[in-house]
């Protein structure tokens, strides 16, 4: 900070982050009103308050564990080496708080992390939290209705402030061992996080079971009417808009790309250090969007709920490589991941009795998986990164990429961690509550509450007019 | 005066400022501290929530309203 433009590239990338988390917050804003909106008018306060409750446990979480999982755990540790050391992540270290950049207080860090991190690390730390939160509201729109809050906010947290971010350490990192040993390439989170939070809310569901009512005799599924569709809309834009600035927080906003020594090109850069520009992630982001629209509104023949849906699911298949394909490629891959997720989603429905109240698994579990996948072909031989010694981009490095995040990281521990509350018994809503509806005595409460209002009212005006 | 923090005058030379918060120091104390918070949060949680369902299941089965059950969806609304 002890000239102009190096202060103003600090303090860019420090107000850049900044801003891409405020747009983020409108993710979580947007799947609480789809969510509200999905479920029943006999469950929507209990829904309200599930999602919003995971902000505070995934933030808590994530500050004691995650920030400091993302950097210790990029070795594996013990594949491509030893548990990191990252003074600066560990939540009781001075650069946890506000800092000034100057002399470090104890002797865990050095001038030069704390010249580094001052500034960076609060913004840097609410990016991957917010991201955090996303993978926490995955599962919650996929559970609803039958889930109790308790059990599903530390479920939230597995994998919000550890499984995830472990993928992202793993995947995600510029040095994470997926990134050097299999080529695995993940721009802008197909797998890290949407296939990984999709496997673990296929886990949830198998252990949690339908909502009562949801399949007929002859195993059919009941469609279980939503009780507001304009938040359902409103929720979906608000996610489109947050998703938005989530491109942008994956991006390094500014960084020397030129290897030579003696000379300097500054751009836009990939979490991996490849460069990247924000001008390639907007064609694509948009055409993705464009494809899965059309898609969804195609093959569920112009069912809204499955319209909008699709424009997610295309963002997410294409976002594995948008730093590099060609707006028709986004386009046509989110087409593709559409319409698999799509007749996925009912077959597995039909075929295990998932009852999957908006669609997770489909839209972000397999458009993010088959994403994955497809970016081993679309960017086959591409190098994963700048640094010498990385494997290069291939589809059977991608591949195992899938698999690792989808099942490994996502689904296995999800349904460990669900049997065990299961079977402590404090996973599921009692029937009885769950078809008298889970807001029934905050209902009855605001009935008794109108009625004797009304009744207040009647007398008073029966007093007065008495008189 | 004493202060609180490290910080008992600004004009000094910037680079020699590091963290700025209060009790320096004491972070693994207010961690402990925080942690403790949380999981009497998730404790309270947990015991409340098993409570709340025993009793609105017992409500449920006592008033008959099971036997109507969607009636609530139809009869209260807050919209």
């Amino acid at each position: 900070m002890d000239n102009e433009l190096n202060a103003l590239t600090i303090t860019f990338t420090e107000f850049y982050y900044w801003v891409t988390v405020v747009l983020m917050f409108l993710i979580h804003v947007g799947f609480c009103l789809y969510e509200v909106g999905v479920s029943r008018e006999k469950n929507k306060l209990n829904t309200l308050m599930k999602n919003s409750m995971l902000i505070p446990t995934i933030t808590i979480g994530f500050f004691f564990v995650g920030w400091w999982l993302y950097f210790a755990f990029q070795n594996g540790p013990g594949i491509t080496g030893p548990l990191k050391s990252a003074p600066w992540s560990e939540p009781w270290n001075e650069l946890m708080g506000p800092h000034m950049g100057g002399e470090p207080a104890g002797d865990r860090l050095t001038s030069d992390d704390t010249a580094l991190w001052s500034r960076l690390n609060g913004v840097f730390w609410a990016a991957f939290l917010l991201f955090s939160w996303t993978a926490g509201s995955i599962l919650s729109g996929a559970v609803i209705e039958r889930i109790r809050s308790g059990a599903f906010w530390v479920l939230a947290m597995l994998v919000g402030c550890v499984t995830w971010v472990i993928g992202a350490a793993w995947g995600w990192s510029d040095s994470g061992w997926m990134v050097k040993l299999l080529g695995y390439h993940d721009a802008y989170a197909s797998g890290v996080i949407h296939a990984l939070a999709g496997g673990s809310a296929l886990a949830i569901l198998i252990q949690l079971g339908p909502r009562i009512g949801r399949f007929r005799a002859d195993g059919t599924p009941r469609v279980f009417p939503a009780h507001n569709t304009w938040l359902i809309v409103i929720g979906m834009f608000l996610i489109y808009t947050g998703f938005w600035g989530f491109y942008a927080a994956c991006n390094v906003p500014i960084l020397d790309v030129d290897p030579d020594d003696g000379r300097s090109f500054f751009s836009a850069t990939t979490i991996y250090l490849t460069p990247t520009t924000l001008s390639a992630i907007t064609f694509n982001f948009l055409m993705a969007l464009t494809g899965g629209l059309l898609v969804g509104y195609m093959v569920s023949k112009g069912d809204p709920f499955w319209t909008f849906q699709g424009g997610l699911g295309g963002i997410i298949t294409a976002s594995a490589g948008n730093d590099l394909y060609h707006p028709v490629q986004a386009l046509l891959l989110a087409v593709v991941g559409v319409w698999c997720a799509y007749k996925l989603h009912y077959w597995v429905e039909r075929k295990f009795k998932i009852d999957d109240a908006v669609g997770a698994v489909a839209i972000h579990g397999y458009c993010g998986a088959i994403g994955v996948v497809a970016a081993g072909f679309l960017l086959w031989g591409y190098p994963s990164s700048p640094n010498d010694g990385y494997a290069p981009i291939t589809p059977w490095g991608q591949l195992i990429g899938a698999v690792i995040m989808f099942f490994v990281l996502g689904f296995i521990p999800c349904l460990i961690l669900t049997w065990i509350l299961k079977k402590l018994g404090v996973l599921r809503i009692p029937p009885e509550v769950e078809v008298a509806g889970l807001d029934h005595d905050i209902l009855a409460s605001a009935t008794a509450d109108r009625n004797e209002l009304a009744d207040a009212e009647r007398e008073f005006m029966q007093s007065r007019l008495a008189t | 005066m004493n202060s609180t923090g490290p910080i008992e005058n600004w004009n000094v030379n910037p680079t020699e400022v590091g963290p700025l918060y209060p009790f320096v120091g004491s972070e693994m104390l207010m961690i402990v501290v925080c942690a403790a918070f949380f999981l009497a949060f998730m404790v309270w949680k947990f015991s409340t929530e098993n409570a709340k369902y025993a009793e609105q299941v017992r409500n449920l089965r006592a008033s008959g309203d099971l036997a109507k059950a969607p009636a609530p969806e139809r009869k209260h609304s807050l919209q």
